[in-house]
This record gives C-alpha cells, structure tokens and sequence, in this order.
C-alpha cells in the first residue's frame, strides 16, 4: 500500500510463550529464553508434572532456572517452561518530575542540589553545605556556613535540649559529656563524667566545681598546735565545704589535684602572747616547705592580735599546702570562729 | 599492706628535693591523697548503687571498698581498659 515518509519499523514482535529442554538425568541448571522477575513469573512442567515454585525450582539472576533435583532423561522435550510475565526492560524515574515513596535505600551517594545536602557513601560521611565532608577531620556530620549561620536546636519554652558525648548506649555511658539547655530556666549546662561540671545561669553567673574549701577549728581554747588544725569543713551557716574534697581534715593538707594558680588565706583571729616579747606567726607551707607567714611580736604579756596570710601559689598537681605555727611565748585560738583556712583553685 | 616503689635518678632526687622537705612524705601525701578522693568517690557509688537496688551497705571502710568490687559497682583501671570495647 502507498504511504508517505520512511517505511514503519517492525515495532511489535511476538516473542516465545514457551521453552523446551531436555532432561539427562543429571543437569540441574538452564537458561530461559526470557528474564523473569520471581519463580513465580513461570510455569514448569517436567515430564507432564507441573512442577512447584520455589520449592522443586527456582529463578536466578532472570535467567537462571535451577531444579531442586535434575529432571529425568526422556527422548525429546520433557521439560516445558510456560511465560506468565516476563521482565521486559527498566523504568528510570523521570529527572524532571518529584519522587514519592515511602521508604528508600540509597546504595551511592545522596546529592541534593550539589551541596545543600551531601551523603557520602564511600565514605560514610554527610555534609549539608558542603559536597566534600571527607576534607575535615571530624568529618561524620559536617555543617559549613556562611556569617551568621550554624545549627540550631528547636524545643518548647518548658523543654531542655542535649549535645551529648557517648562511649556507649546504656546508662550514663550514653552522655558521659554533654552540653545542655534548659528552657526552664535559661541555664547552660556543661557536663563531664556524666554529671553538671558547670552552670552557666540566665543571668550569665556561673558556677562550677573547681577545687575550694574552707577548714575550720573546733578547739575552742588556746593552743599551740602545729601544723595548726582545722578539722572541720561543714557547720551550719558556717561557709564550710571542701568541693571536690582536696583537703584532708586527717592531716589538714591541701593537695593540688592539677596544677594551677591556687589563692590561699589563713585567718588566725587571736594570737595570744603569754609573755613580755613573745611573738607568734603562722605560717604557710608547701610541700612542708615554708613560704609566707604573718608576724606577730607584743612587748608585754596578755596581748592580742590577729594574724592571717593570703597567697596565691602556683602549684603543680600533687603539690600540697598547710600551716604550721611558730614562734615562742605566744598562743592561738582555736575555734571556727577564730581560725580557719581556705582556699580555691583560680586558674 | 601493699608496698610501691618507685626509682628515681639522682638527678631526678635533686630536683624533687628542690620542691619538698621530705620527698618520702611529698610522695606519701600524693599517693595517700589520691587513694582518700577515690576512696570517696567509690563508697559514694557504692551507697547510691546500694540505695537503688535496696542492699545493705557494709560496715566500715575496708567492707564498703571490697563490696564495691565485688558488686561490680567499680573495677579496676585496668580491666577497665583491657575490656573495653568500642561500641561503633
């Protein structure tokens, strides 16, 4: 017939409903004209039986049949495989158009617009605003932005948000350190060994565990004791405490847990001199070295004075600080009212 | 008693000797001091372990530190470290 323009293609071509093998009574294994997608996309016959999918055969790789047991050897064509579907070709989803599923897997690289979001399968790494995330050095989750930009947590005005350092999943081992935000209170918290190690409060004030405490006596009569004593850290409205307990109450040391600048006060409130030109000082010591101590000297008996010393040391970790009392002719009081030491870590 | 020893130079004395009266009680001091502040860390594990699980607490020092090991409230340093196995 006439017609116009090149000649049609050949564009619908019947393909095979069926393909035959045969059976030797030894082979297992045989390739399908057509790809399928499941055992179930055929139907098998060997020897006139129809034959079980998934359990006397199955279909590998499209095109792979492979019998349970090798059919039996007959003259001719004894096994028969039916086409119920057949895997014709692959859709790719247009480029141009949204994506909706589910749920997904993604086995390479996840690119949304270059770089607003990158996850990088090679290397196990996700960037957002950045496509190279291998470039840093922590590099799981790396986030680049521009001035004013960053990462924000969003919860409720009654809500506290964490940042948390795990060695682990169950317990305290899931937030060892931690960085935290209460919207109760507007308080920053940062967090070491599982627990506050300092507050930042609404008000900016903060607070924290560093090394301090305030010894007092408990002897309330005249002494001449040394090292002075100051057995005791607690007391009702007292201003006792020994935070992080670095002072001994047995030896009456203090020991340096790390180096640092350390302020240092003694408050001796009444030295007592006994006789004409007495004299009397405490003293502080490091490492029973002594360093600094305050005089006191009186011409005649039955006099008073106080004396306190205040130092700022610098000491290495392991270093230790107490007092000692020296002189002759002269006594001290020995009350919490009248002696105390304390101390505290500056930096 | 456990007894430990530690070698050090003559140099290494001389230095020390710089920074303490006594180097024997310097060394005394920051040993026994850091065995008194883990010693009050561990017994404060052990009375809030003891608290949560509803046991009784044993008397004394010397009872409350081995309760701690054998409750597995605590270990030692190094079993902490050899068995220590990355959870990623």
């Amino acid at each position: 017939m006439a017609y116009i323009g090149n000649p049609p293609a050949n564009r619908f071509v019947a393909s095979k409903a069926a393909t035959q093998f045969s059976g030797d009574g030894s082979t297992t294994a045989f390739t399908l004209d057509h790809a399928v997608g499941s055992d179930e996309d055929i139907l098998v016959s060997v020897d006139g039986v129809i034959q079980e999918p998934s359990v006397a055969y199955a279909v590998s790789n499209g095109t792979t049949l492979t019998f349970t047991a090798a059919p039996s050897s007959n003259s001719g064509n004894n096994i028969f495989v039916y086409y119920l579907f057949r895997t014709v070709g692959t859709v790719d989803h247009p480029s141009t158009s949204s994506l909706q599923a589910t749920d997904g897997t993604f086995t390479a690289d996840l690119t949304v617009d270059t770089d607003t979001l990158k996850v990088d399968t090679t290397n196990d790494k996700v960037g957002i605003n950045t496509a190279n995330p291998n470039d840093y050095y922590s590099d799981e989750l790396v986030v680049t932005a521009a001035d004013e930009g960053g990462m924000t947590l969003v919860t409720g005005t009654t809500h506290a948000n964490y940042i948390n350092f795990a060695d682990g999943t169950s317990g305290n081992a899931a937030y060892r350190g931690f960085l935290k935000y209460d919207h109760n209170n507007d308080n920053m918290t940062l967090g070491t060994s599982a627990a506050s190690a300092m507050v930042i409060d609404a008000n900016g004030v903060i607070t924290n565990q560093n090394p301090s405490f305030r010894a007092m006596g408990n002897n309330g009569a005249y002494q001449t004791t040394s090292p002075v004593p100051f057995p005791s850290v607690s007391g009702t409205n007292l201003g006792g405490h020994n935070t992080g307990s670095h002072y001994n109450t047995s030896n009456y040391r203090f020991t340096a847990p790390v180096a640092g600048r350390y302020l240092f006060h003694v408050h001796m409130g009444i030295v007592n001199i006994t006789a004409n030109g007495g004299n009397g000082y405490p003293y502080l010591r490091i490492n029973s070295t002594s360093v600094a101590y305050s005089y006191v000297q009186m011409p005649a008996s039955a006099s008073y004075a106080p004396a306190n010393v205040t130092q700022i040391f610098n000491l290495a970790a392991n270093d230790y600080v107490d007092v000692i009392f020296g002189g002759s002719n002269s006594q001290y009081y020995g009350n919490y009212t009248e002696l105390s030491f304390s101390g505290c870590l500056i930096g | 008693m456990a007894e430990i020893k530690v070698t050090v130079s003559d140099t290494q004395m001389k230095c020390l000797e710089n920074i303490a009266y006594s180097v024997q009680d310097w060394c005394d001091n920051a040993i026994h001091e850091r065995a008194r502040v883990a010693q009050e860390a561990i017994i404060a594990k052990l009375v809030a372990h003891c608290n949560e699980k509803g046991i009784a607490i044993a008397t004394g020092v010397d009872a409350q530190i081995t309760q701690a090991y054998t409750l597995k409230v605590v270990d030692t340093a190094k079993n902490t470290t050899d068995n220590f196995k990355a959870p990623l």
